[in-house]
């Protein structure tokens, strides 16, 4: 049925092998990129959101 | 530098944030009152309130009104301060709220009412599909032009996965409302069979992935560290996090249609990635988790801290399972079961509920500029819910597995099923839907505690509607934006935006485009089997009233090869069974037994008619819905030629001579029918009635294939 279809469509057995070598390979890329970033710009992102700006982002004691 | 003035719109996320709490507790409540409904089938208080119709409404409350508005108070509030601009339009952000409740209040009427594409989490008809859109593009375009305008250099990573959801949710939107209108409510989707099934899933997945997770995960990125007061545990991490969770997700969705009648490649695909699915999912959550180190004293006393770090506990617990579900093994046991149900309220009233929860606590005072009325009634709250959680989630995996091991127990001498009626397999699990339903309401008491408490905090402060801030413009030229020009390797992404979205757009399209274009070119060249025919008009009306009254929330139509299953319900299915099945009604859920060839193993009309009038007379326990309306009400007739005419435009072999004579067929078939049932003892039985093409339907399914 659809199998047999598909197993018509050329190389189809290779698809999935080649989707996960893709996408082990975007992995690696990402990780390589973020290991390589620079600690300075790494703790300037990090403290982006607290960032005071207006009073209402100071904790408000209960 | 100079400074700029400008000011924060509060007033929209204080909306938002009403809106989610009003709707959580609807939602909620809807939720309670089908599982009730699970205990005792008389609280199925006819037509409009019955279990079929309110399923869907309690997923689409609790999904898109819930935590739609969640996601949109969050975003319109921590946007505003991560870009240091207020939103780029006060008119598009009034159109996008308004906009959106309408769509809910659309959605409170017409789901109730019987229409529904019978698509999980995609229920509502092509209008409101329409409306959805136009929304939805209001609030991206309000979302992009604050970013462009911003002025804070950098994108934080809480933005990335607001982009990620914004254009994920419309691909998936778009890509999945694909039908044709037959009438203002009614309509049919351009994909059949397994191919709409490889659709659906692939949106039912990714809605899960990007409503409910990335969009929350850009939450938890702001308000995580706003509430700890301290920055997020690794931001290299959360960059890995980002990439590797998008491009994966997306590719998942199969796992849903594990031992289906899809192709196995598609199968062993969806598994695959799903596993992968651990490493970034679990990567946020130690993100997360760790944040909290050195700082456990707070979550102690903090309520806020408390709600999110079992929030975030809730979210590594699911995606653990997640995965473990999606092995072919595990979910050969699994799915169809309870087991489904437990493990995504884990993710519902774990992740998503304790996290809004959080930040309600946390944001309510900021915006009243007080303090909370009652920290201890928060933590009441908190403990409540907790439980409520406990008392939802463990019953049900008891049930969940207790009935999957049933349907599959063989009598070791007899060589039969151990279980051969269903029905008994569901009246040992109704006690553990009843503690379940006892979990969920100690989690509604806890949410109306916190509305209370966040009530009086309103009371007590004063709203700023739009409060002032300054921030240094942008100096827009400054670095080239270039790679490689920059000692910021990631930074020249995170300051273009049009380029970060349209990375992210390639991300999440490449896992789709290789799902879905293989199973598109086959529709043209499948093999049909010779004796799968098109359904009659009647049985074509009788489908329709099928997936009004949301029969296919608690009944398959999809045999699974297993030898339990072939024994329980007949062989199993075979893809080219279901080409002219639009939309396909697999089902994902069997509170009631599977029904593809029930027409083989229950062929007398007259059983059908005393069952759907009331199930009891002929199931004594059952725990299904009456449905006597549709002995009493007349069939409507009227769109049966129109609905015969898209099915033909849409490839199926109707010829032109049937279409002129649908309605003198239909009345043919109707008329046979009603004559055995007058036959076999049923004198009242009108051959004009409802009762009587749901019958025809219910003969016919997965039937073909014998002849």
């Amino acid at each position: 049925m659809y199998k047999d279809v598909l197993r018509a469509i050329e190389g189809i057995s290779i698809y999935p092998l080649i989707a996960l070598l893709f996408f082990f390979t975007f992995f690696v890329g990402v990780l390589v990129w973020a290991i390589r970033l620079r600690h300075d710009y790494i703790e300037e992102m990090g403290h982006l959101p607290l960032d005071h700006d207006s009073s209402a982002d100071d904790p408000v004691e209960s | 530098m100079a400074v700029e003035k400008f000011s924060y719109d509060n007033k929209i996320v204080k909306y938002f944030a009403l809106a989610t709490a009003a709707w959580g507790l609807v939602g909620f409540t809807v939720g309670l009152l089908i599982a009730t409904q699970m205990i005792l089938p008389q609280m199925n208080l006819g037509q409009y309130l019955s279990f079929g119709r309110l399923r869907p409404l309690h997923t689409n409350a609790v999904i898109f009104a819930f935590v739609g508005n969640g996601i949109f108070m969050g975003v319109y509030h921590s946007l505003q301060r991560l870009c240091k601009a207020r939103m780029w339009s006060d008119k598009l952000s009034w159109f996008h709220f308004w906009g959106w409740q309408a769509i809910i209040v659309c959605a409170a009427i017409s789901l109730p009412a019987g229409f529904t594409t019978s698509k999980e989490y995609a229920e509502l008809e092509w209008p409101i599909d329409i409306l959805i859109t136009i929304v939805w593009v209001a609030f991206a375009v309000n979302m992009f032009g604050t970013i462009i305008k911003r002025r804070v250099r950098h994108m934080y990573v809480a933005i990335w996965f607001y982009i990620a959801t914004v254009v994920t949710v419309a691909v998936l939107h778009l890509v999945n409302s694909v039908e044709i209108p037959v009438s203002l409510m009614k309509s049919y989707p351009v994909y059949a069979g397994v191919q709409d099934a490889l659709v659906q899933w692939w949106y039912g997945h990714n809605a899960v992935a990007f409503f409910l997770t990335t969009p929350y995960l850009g939450l938890m990125y702001y308000y995580l560290p706003k509430a700890a007061n301290r920055p997020i545990f690794s931001y290299r991490l959360s960059i890995v996090h980002f990439w590797s969770l998008i491009f994966i997700y997306i590719w998942a969705g199969p796992h849903h249609l594990l031992f289906t009648s899809l192709p196995d490649w598609a199968q062993s695909l969806g598994m695959v990635f799903s596993l992968m699915l651990i490493a970034p999912s679990w990567g946020g959550m130690l993100n997360g988790l760790l944040t909290l180190r050195g700082a456990w004293d707070k979550v102690r006393q903090d309520p806020v801290l408390k709600f999110m770090v079992v929030a975030i506990t809730a979210y590594g617990m699911a995606t653990f399972e997640g995965p473990m579900l999606s092995i072919k093994s595990v979910n050969a046991l699994s799915h169809y079961t309870d087991w489904t149900i437990a493990h995504v309220h884990v993710g519902a009233l774990g992740w998503n509920g304790f996290l809004t929860f959080g930040i309600l606590y946390w944001l309510v005072p900021r915006l009243w500029n007080t303090s909370l009325h009652s920290v201890k009634m928060a933590n009441y709250h908190f403990w409540i819910g907790f439980l409520g959680i406990l008392f939802y989630t463990i019953p049900l995996y008891w049930a969940g597995i207790a009935q999957g091991l049933m349907w599959k127990q063989f009598d070791p001498v007899a060589g039969t099923l151990a279980y051969g009626n269903f029905l008994e397999t569901v009246t040992k699990i109704i006690p553990m839907y009843a503690m379940r339903a006892v979990g969920g309401t100690f989690f509604i008491v806890g949410a109306g505690m916190m509305a209370w408490n966040l009530f009086k905090t309103m009371r007590a402060g004063t709203f700023v509607a739009n409060e002032d801030a300054e921030a240094p413009a942008l100096i827009r030229n400054a670095g080239s934006g270039k790679p490689g020009s920059d000692p910021y390797k990631h930074q020249w992404l995170e300051r273009s935006p049009i380029i970060f979205i349209i990375l992210t757009t390639i991300a999440i399209l490449i896992g789709g485009l290789v799902e879905l274009v293989p199973m598109y070119l086959v529709r043209t060249n499948v093999p049909t089997i010779p004796a799968v025919k098109p359904y009659t008009p009647l049985e074509l009306e009788g489908r329709d009233l099928y997936i009004r009254e949301g029969c296919s929330n608690c009944h398959s139509q999809m045999i699974r090869p297993f030898r339990s299953e072939v024994e329980r319900y007949g062989d199993y299915s075979k893809a080219g069974e279901y080409v002219y099945d639009r939309p396909f009604l697999w089902g994902s859920k069997r509170t009631g037994p599977e029904l593809w060839r029930v027409g083989t193993r229950l062929p007398q009309e007259k059983w059908h008619y005393l069952h759907m009038e009331n199930p009891l007379s002929t199931s004594p326990g059952s725990i299904m819905p009456p449905y006597p309306w549709l002995l009493r009400q007349d069939l409507k007739t009227g769109d049966i030629r129109k609905k015969l005419e898209v099915m033909q435009k849409l490839g199926v072999p109707y010829t032109n001579e049937e279409i002129a004579n649908a309605d003198a067929i239909l009345k043919a078939q109707a008329d046979e029918i009603v004559a055995k049932l007058h036959e076999a003892g049923v004198p009242e039985a009108d051959p004009d009635k409802e009762i009587i093409a749901l019958i025809a339907y219910l003969l016919r399914i997965g039937t073909d294939i014998k002849k």
